[in-house]
């Protein structure tokens, strides 16, 4: 079981693709509640994984490890550790409220609905578990399929435009990152693409080499997470996917980014990555407060959502730039923080949309008084996304600033200011839609949520609450990984002190000029 | 002169293999049977014709299999050693065969929907497949040469068979126009590498060019290169292509852009990684510039079409493109891998065309893009068949399209040369562009909806089957390419 546990948890949904297909596409019923079942089911695994994970190993766990393609060295190699442990279970549980919260938008073409929902978690979990460089590849591009007949066909009114932007941005980088994962296949010997080795063989690169390919593979994930200046396809393609959509694309998919610097580029190429840092950092801190900015000014509910999430991806990326251990725990947290911040408020807008058909803030105003209780989940849900404390946002965030601020207090500084931007964008938008008077006649008649919509949102705000209060229930699995990870990249890091004590790193600080007595402890 | 005559005789007389020949008398065979059995029949009956030429071209397969199981590193050297039977030209004659194969299939009821008599086609489809044989088991330059031309002579009438369409007539004329052209300049090359190094087989070409690397030699090898660059239809020879594939019937449209474009290519790799290998250095240069330039201009021209198959046209120039780069890297891995690409593409655009003529085989129907609007809400299935060949041309995973893309750069990544590198990353950037106008068969189809009604399919048999072909191919050439592990690591040289 434990061996094969994450091969039934990836590819379950398919089983369900499967079983959906041999459903009459009129019953949606039972094509609902399969596909509801089935993302359950997953979940279930993933919670049996965290269950019997082990939090005292490093290394990845749940192995399982075959050849596929034996000429070329390619295996069908996965595995989870610390760091894609959260992630696994944040898709498997986004997964699931995505396919509850269409149970009454999506009316048209509900079978091909729930078909791509699903193909889409089994990419999703695969990029994460994938422990081989191809494998995590095929995944990779597996996914933007499905998305792209999710925003396509089930999208709003420029969906076209949206969806076709969508896929030629992330493949535009996933390309160039094909050819530097060739190149490095090349340089090792072409035996192998499992990921440990090659990034073993990787940090001995030349650092003109590692530039190269940091650049290469950084394009990919910056286009994914998205970085300013490469997230303009975002804003376009959450206004026009639908609910789930929009959830699955903030909540899983830009994670990708982050994880794929996690994993890939940081530590294969640490001497390059510490070059990059400055330029990273500083697109991180432009991303910050240029997102809060314009989703300031946005009419559109949706659209603020999607530009802040770019500014809430700035913060993660300016916390792995920490290379510290509050800075990248601080930046993983944020990651699921995001995902389930930002998914709810999508859900959120999504059911108000489903009422009004329209989500420009001018048309609402004095929601409160027609829809208390879906109010209420708002309030909670904005608030956790502005980060106040006792909510999720407010561990993550202090914990990115508080690991910057070692290191480089000016990035840390500027990048607080997008936690004051984001309550000035997020409250004044819930002030315009939910207080005031009843001005619109529209908005008097609305009716407040259902049942199932209650149920949907009731775990986001366990989770939001969970994290705010006890954050240690999620920072202790990852802990191992991440000492293990700011290890291995800072090793390489030339003028860096190492402290066999990983709790008590000194961390690496980008402005401080080199000495001799940090020279000494090179290794 | 007696004596070499005498020579050859012996060698007749004393060397043919029967069985190594049998997938080219089969054919052959087949070929003939069909064009004198089908005045005799009447009718319904000269279906007979159609299930010939598939049997025979199971039967060939069937053959080349059993001729590589029993014996996977055979050399036989027939015919002087004029013809030459290896596992290389072996699987480049299973391609050939299996286009055909999906030719076939696909036609069967589109020919009577298009009013084509069955006898002719069929015989001059498998008297192609014939001389793409001989081009891919050529051991000596001459015998290139008449492979060519069977082939080449079959298509220019394949290409006019719809005898009362005037677009048909242009491609027809069109295609042999210039095709003679190109055949003037093949010839005229072989001559002078005969003059430059006196011999036309193609083994001692290479031995005696290694001595001999004059200007003749180099004039020949340029000529060479503009008389096969015309049927790969590299740029900048490939200005027939797009009237000659969007003139013809479409099921010969597939039928050209998968079989003989393989056997031009393996032409190629013939004349210019075996037998010309000495000149590497210069080759290199030439064909890098005309592998960058014929992906390229064929993806910018294949966006702005507004006709399914115009697309596809364009797009299989740009597809010559990427096979190119194998020829480019010189080793043997690459010549492997184009060997692969070529078994992808044969099978994923003769899928995509498999739907083409499905959508075409209606009533008043045509193949632009129009045409498939709305296609996926009345036929979801066919839908998703279509939008998995799309992504397999585009090169998405886990498709036969990324595998054979994965192999070529690998390839040529392999090297270890910068120039090769450059012309790798110019290959993903058309990929990208290639995303494009692939997807917009499928934003058509699945997201943009229909004036009328979509009007009804009609579902023959022989589509069936080559949809199940090609989709099996597709799907297993890219999931699972162990089970093709003959076509992986063979290799020319």
């Amino acid at each position: 079981m434990d061996s094969s546990i994450l091969t039934i948890l990836t590819f379950l949904p398919i089983l369900g693709v499967i079983l959906i297909w041999l459903t009459d596409k009129e019953n949606h019923r039972l094509i609902k509640y399969t596909a509801w079942a089935v993302t359950f089911i997953d979940f279930v695994f993933s919670l049996y994984i965290y269950f019997n994970f082990d939090m005292a190993e490093s290394g990845f766990q749940f192995v399982y490890d075959i050849p596929w393609i034996s000429q070329f060295g390619i295996r069908y190699a996965v595995g989870i550790d610390g760091i894609s442990l959260w992630l696994v279970i944040l898709t498997t549980f986004l997964g699931w409220l995505a396919v509850w919260s269409s149970w009454t938008a999506i009316k048209d073409r509900l079978k091909g609905y729930m078909i791509s929902l699903l193909i889409l978690q089994t990419g999703m979990l695969g990029v994460f578990v994938s422990m081989d460089l191809f494998l995590f590849y095929v995944f990779w591009e597996v996914m933007l399929i499905p998305m792209y007949f999710l925003i396509g066909i089930w999208g709003g009114p420029r969906k076209i435009y949206a969806t076709i932007k969508f896929v030629l941005f992330t493949m535009l980088g996933s390309l160039l990152m094909l050819v530097a994962i060739l190149f490095i296949y090349f340089k090792s010997g072409g035996t192998t693409f499992s990921i440990s080795e090659l990034t073993q063989f990787c940090v001995t690169l030349p650092v003109s080499t590692q530039m190269w390919l940091f650049a290469a593979f950084g394009l990919a994930f910056a286009i994914k997470v998205p970085m300013f200046p490469f997230h303009t396809w975002l804003p376009d393609a959450h206004v026009q996917a639908p609910t789930a959509g929009s959830v699955i694309l903030a909540g899983v998919l830009l994670k990708m980014g982050t994880y794929g610097f996690l994993r890939f580029c940081m530590p294969m190429f640490p001497e390059a990555f510490e070059q990059f840092i400055p330029a990273i950092a500083v697109l991180a801190v432009i991303g910050i407060i240029y997102g809060a900015l314009v989703a300031m000014v946005q009419k559109d509910v949706k659209s603020l959502v999607a530009f802040s999430s770019v500014s809430h991806m700035g913060f993660i990326m300016l916390g792995l730039t920490a290379l510290n251990m509050q800075g990248m725990q601080g930046a993983i947290l944020q990651m699921l923080n995001h995902g389930i911040s930002t998914g709810a408020l999508f859900m959120i807008v999504g059911m108000i949309y489903e009422r009004r058909h329209t989500r420009l803030i001018a048309e609402f105003g004095g929601v409160f008084k027609s829809m208390p209780i879906w109010s209420t989940f708002f309030m909670i849900v904005a608030l956790s996304s502005i980060g106040l404390p006792f909510t999720n946002g407010f561990v993550g965030e202090f914990l990115i600033l508080t690991g910057t601020f070692g290191v480089a207090p000016v990035y840390a500084i500027l990048g607080a200011t997008g936690v004051i931007l984001a309550a000035c964008y997020m409250l004044w938008m819930i002030k315009r839609v939910l207080f005031g008077e009843l001005t619109k006649d529209a908005n008097k008649n609305l009716k407040d949520l259902k049942m199932f919509e209650k149920l949907v949102l009731v775990p986001f705000i366990i989770m939001i609450f969970w994290i705010g209060i006890y954050p240690s229930t999620f920072l202790n699995p990852m802990k191992h990984s991440v000492e293990k990870l700011i290890g291995d990249v800072t090793k390489y890091v030339r003028h860096t002190e190492i402290d066999n004590e990983a709790e008590a790193y000194v961390p690496y600080n980008p402005h401080e000029p080199q000495t001799e007595e940090h020279a000494d402890v090179r290794h | 002169m007696q004596e070499t005559v005498k020579t050859i005789l012996e060698n007749f007389s004393l060397n043919i293999d029967l069985v190594a020949l049998m997938p080219e008398i089969i054919i052959c065979g087949m070929a003939l049977v069909t064009m004198i059995v089908e005045p005799f029949l009447k009718g319904d009956s000269k279906k007979v014709v159609m299930h010939l030429a598939w049997l025979s071209i199971v039967a060939a397969l069937v053959s080349i299999y059993f001729i590589l199981a029993s014996n996977p590193n055979l050399i036989s050297l027939q015919f002087a050693e004029a013809y030459r039977i290896d596992r290389y030209s072996l699987l480049f004659k299973a391609i050939f065969l299996i286009g055909s194969l999906l030719t076939v299939f696909i036609s069967s009821n589109f020919l009577k929907f298009k009013d084509v008599p069955d006898g002719e086609f069929y015989s001059l489809i498998l008297l192609a497949t014939f001389g793409m044989m001989n081009m891919a088991s050529a051991g000596d330059l001459i015998v290139l040469f008449i492979g060519l031309e069977i082939m080449s002579l079959s298509l220019y009438v394949l290409a006019g068979i719809l005898r009362r369409s005037v677009y048909a007539n242009e491609a027809s004329l069109k295609y042999f126009l210039m095709g003679a052209f190109a055949s003037g300049f093949l010839i005229f090359g072989i001559a002078f590498i005969y003059g430059a190094t006196g011999t036309t087989s193609i083994i001692d070409v290479i031995q005696s060019s290694e001595i001999l690397s004059n200007t003749y030699l180099m004039i020949g090898a340029a000529m060479v290169m503009i008389g096969l660059g015309f049927k790969i239809g590299a740029v900048p020879f490939h200005m027939w292509i797009p009237d000659v594939y969007t003139g013809s019937l479409t099921s010969v449209t597939a039928f050209m852009s998968a079989g003989p474009k393989a056997a031009a290519f393996a032409a190629f790799f013939q004349v210019f990684v075996v037998a010309l290998r000495p000149l590497q250095n210069e080759l290199e240069v030439v064909l890098w510039i005309l592998s960058a330039l014929t992906m390229t201009l064929g993806n910018i021209l294949a966006i702005t079409q507004n006709d399914v198959k115009r697309m596809l046209a364009y797009s299989s120039i740009s597809h010559a493109g990427y096979v190119l780069i194998a020829l480019v890297a010189f080793t043997p891995a690459a010549t492997s891998a184009g060997l692969y690409y070529l078994l992808c593409y044969t099978v994923m655009n003769i899928g995509a065309f498999t739907i083409l003529i499905m959508v075409e085989a209606r009533e008043t129907s045509d193949t632009n893009f129009s045409s498939f609007a709305g296609m996926a809400r009345r036929y979801p299935f066919l839908g998703i068949l279509l939008t998995i060949f799309m992504i397999s041309l585009a090169g998405f995973p886990p498709t036969a399209g990324f595998m054979g893309k994965f192999l070529v750069f690998k390839a040529a990544i392999d090297t270890g040369s910068t120039s090769l590198i450059v012309l790798v990353v110019l290959a993903v950037i058309n990929s990208l562009v290639s995303v494009y106008y692939y997807l917009r068969v499928v934003v058509v189809m699945f997201m943009v909806e229909p004036e009328l009604e979509y009007r009804p399919i009609n579902f023959a048999a022989g589509i069936i089957a080559a949809l199940i072909i090609a989709m099996g191919g597709t799907l297993l050439l890219g999931i699972y390419p162990q089970l093709f592990a003959f076509f992986l690591n063979t290799s020319l040289i």
